[in-house]
């Protein structure tokens, strides 16, 4: 038995006209994980998703769920597997509960009550009867991620599933999704534009740029990698700055239209007291005085930016590897 | 096949709930109307002149208004308006699957693809056997009252069987080589390849037929065998049957391989 419930091995697509959406993607999913998948419109996220779904077939390498190759002849897999691929859909014409019955029956589920309880658990009881083709978009992706839920998969694989939920509905899901991995052991694959949403939920996360994996990290390293500052406020900048020089820090930033002065040495990190100590003592006491920490979406940015720069540093072209 | 029940059973689901196979059915409904209403005019011209059903110098050139007269012009629009109604049916069959992107829970499904696309096809025929079943009970009864209101010559069960059992089977030829509007509603992702194959198909049909070429081409045999080249053309042999078999065989396999093998990115 594999110990992945997610695993490509270099995989590749080409599309015609020569793009090259994924170059050479390694993954590894470990069971149980909430893997995090990050990368900007165009950078292959819903490609890869879809090669691991079998929608699209790999130009080269291959993908394996609970190690089976994904394979479009070999259905089985998908009994252990729901997922919810970019906008949620569904035959407008069937209500909410027909829908879920469609899917209850090419899943092949027995338990009819399941139905019943899923449309419960996504909040979905008034609009039960009514035809999918009138619910909103909201509602819509409720319906999507309880078919994704219908057979209690093994592995979740989510492709922007907080898609037009309000924030009430944001939270909900996020807290199914964790339950589901906590209580049941279900991984859970999500890629998601909500980085904010994803550092609250992943236990680990990669980061797709231009269809290659830049970045794979876990909580921790996570927090290993973020950049911690204290920011600081002054009236006066420039003898704050001299103060803080004369004890041994070297200040960044900091002007007259409002930028704080930073710190990112442990020193000052660790007592921001002592800090604030320093500059009473030399006349300038702080404004502002406050630890940042980068978020997700910092870190996304800045790793983004640099491998924009590197790339426009080191052309040509990966595509002819592959291509070739 | 994995899951052939249960996407059979959601084929019939979505069928029942949709407005499209009704519509076929409607349509279907109308060439006994129409049959009946040309028996009407044919008999009394005059009369269908006064009553506005025809125009005041038009003529009809449908014959004479007899049984086999209705039974050949039930039979022949069964045939030709067959093609096209059951295509509209097949390419939504198919391509409301791409048009409404729920395509992208059909692949990743336990129910194999193969088991999808045969399903769809058995409900589409089934569904269409269905209608072509309903058409002819319904021209025999409006036969029968346009018999009984102003006599309709010529009543015989054997030419009415043999004029019913013509358009049935054309009905199951038109409705195999459906599988080609399936393959390009496919190929096509939504309605509109499907449905501009069923018309190229229709066209290259009259044209072939016309030529003398109609028996080996398979789109046009259905019409030869509803009786449309008159009662003294030859019959269809044995040969053009298999012909069509084989490529409504063919259109099935084609349809499979498509979707078991082209990316889904809809």
């Amino acid at each position: 038995m594999s110990e992945f419930a997610v695993a490509t091995f270099g995989v590749t697509k080409l599309y015609r006209g020569d793009v090259l959406a994924v170059d050479r993607v390694d993954l590894r999913v470990a069971r149980g994980e909430i893997y995090g998948f990050l990368g900007p419109n165009g950078a292959g996220k819903s490609t890869t998703i879809r090669m691991l779904l079998g929608m699209v077939a790999p130009t080269a390498g291959h993908a394996a769920l609970f190690g089976e190759r994904v394979r479009a002849d070999a259905p089985a897999v998908w009994r252990r597997v729901g997922h919810l691929v970019e906008s949620a859909t569904a035959y407008p014409e069937l209500s909410v509960r027909e829908n879920l019955e469609v899917a209850r029956r090419l899943q092949g589920v027995d338990d009819r009550a399941s139905i019943a309880r899923l449309i419960d658990q996504l909040g979905l009881v008034e609009y039960a009867d009514r035809r999918a083709g009138t619910l909103s978009l909201g509602n819509l992706q409720r319906l999507a991620l309880a078919r994704a839920l219908l057979h209690e998969p093994e592995l979740l694989i989510l492709d922007e599933p907080a898609n037009g939920l309000d924030p009430g509905g944001v939270i909900e899901v996020r807290e199914l999704l964790r339950e589901l991995a906590q209580q049941r052991g279900a991984t859970v694959f999500i890629s998601s534009h909500i980085l904010a949403e994803v550092d609250r939920l992943a236990t680990r996360i990669g980061i797709i740029h231009r269809g290659r994996l830049i970045e794979e990290l876990d909580n921790e390293a996570l927090e290993r990698h973020r950049d911690v500052r204290l920011e600081i406020g002054a009236r006066d900048f420039a003898a704050a700055e001299a103060a803080l020089r004369q004890a041994g820090f070297l200040p960044g930033g900091g002007d007259a239209q409002g930028a704080f002065l930073e710190l990112r040495e442990h020193q000052a990190i660790a007592a921001p007291d002592e800090i604030a100590r320093i500059l009473v003592e030399a006349g300038s006491p702080p404004t502002h005085l406050a630890l940042a920490r980068e978020t997700l979406e910092d870190h996304f940015m800045r790793l983004t930016a640099q491998t924009n720069d590197a790339t426009e540093a080191s052309t040509p072209s990966k595509r002819a590897d592959v291509a070739a | 096949m994995n899951g052939l029940v249960a996407a059979f059973s959601v084929e019939l689901l979505k069928a029942r709930r949709s407005r499209v196979p009704w519509a076929v059915a409607a349509g279907f409904s109308l060439f006994p109307v129409v049959g009946g209403i040309f028996m009407l005019i044919l008999k009394d011209p005059e009369r269908a002149r006064q009553l506005g059903l025809l125009g005041a110098k038009a003529q009809l050139a449908a014959g004479t208004a007899d049984w086999p007269t209705f039974v050949a012009l039930i039979s022949q629009a069964v045939a030709i308006g067959g093609a096209m109604l059951f295509a509209f049916l097949f390419a939504w069959l198919f391509g409301r699957e791409f048009a409404d992107r729920t395509v992208r829970n059909l692949v990743a499904s336990p129910t194999s693809r193969a088991a999808v696309v045969i399903a769809k096809v058995a409900v589409g025929s089934a569904w269409s056997m269905a209608i072509v079943g309903w058409t002819l009970v319904l021209a025999l009864a409006i036969g029968l009252a346009i018999d009984g209101l102003v006599g309709l010559p010529g009543w015989s069960g054997a030419v009415v069987l043999h004029g019913f059992a013509g358009a049935a089977a054309a009905a199951v030829m038109t409705i195999a080589l459906q599988s080609f509007t399936a393959f390009f509603a496919g190929v096509g992702r939504g309605y509109l390849a499907g449905l501009a194959w069923a018309v190229l198909a229709v066209f290259l049909a009259q044209i072939l037929a016309a030529l003398g070429w109609g028996a080996w081409f398979p789109w046009s045999v259905p019409a030869l065998v509803s009786g449309l080249a008159g009662p003294d053309a030859e019959p269809v042999s044995a040969g053009g049957v298999a012909i069509v078999v084989v490529t409504a065989m063919l259109g099935l396999v084609a349809t499979i391989q498509w979707w078991q093998r082209a990316d889904q990115t809809g």
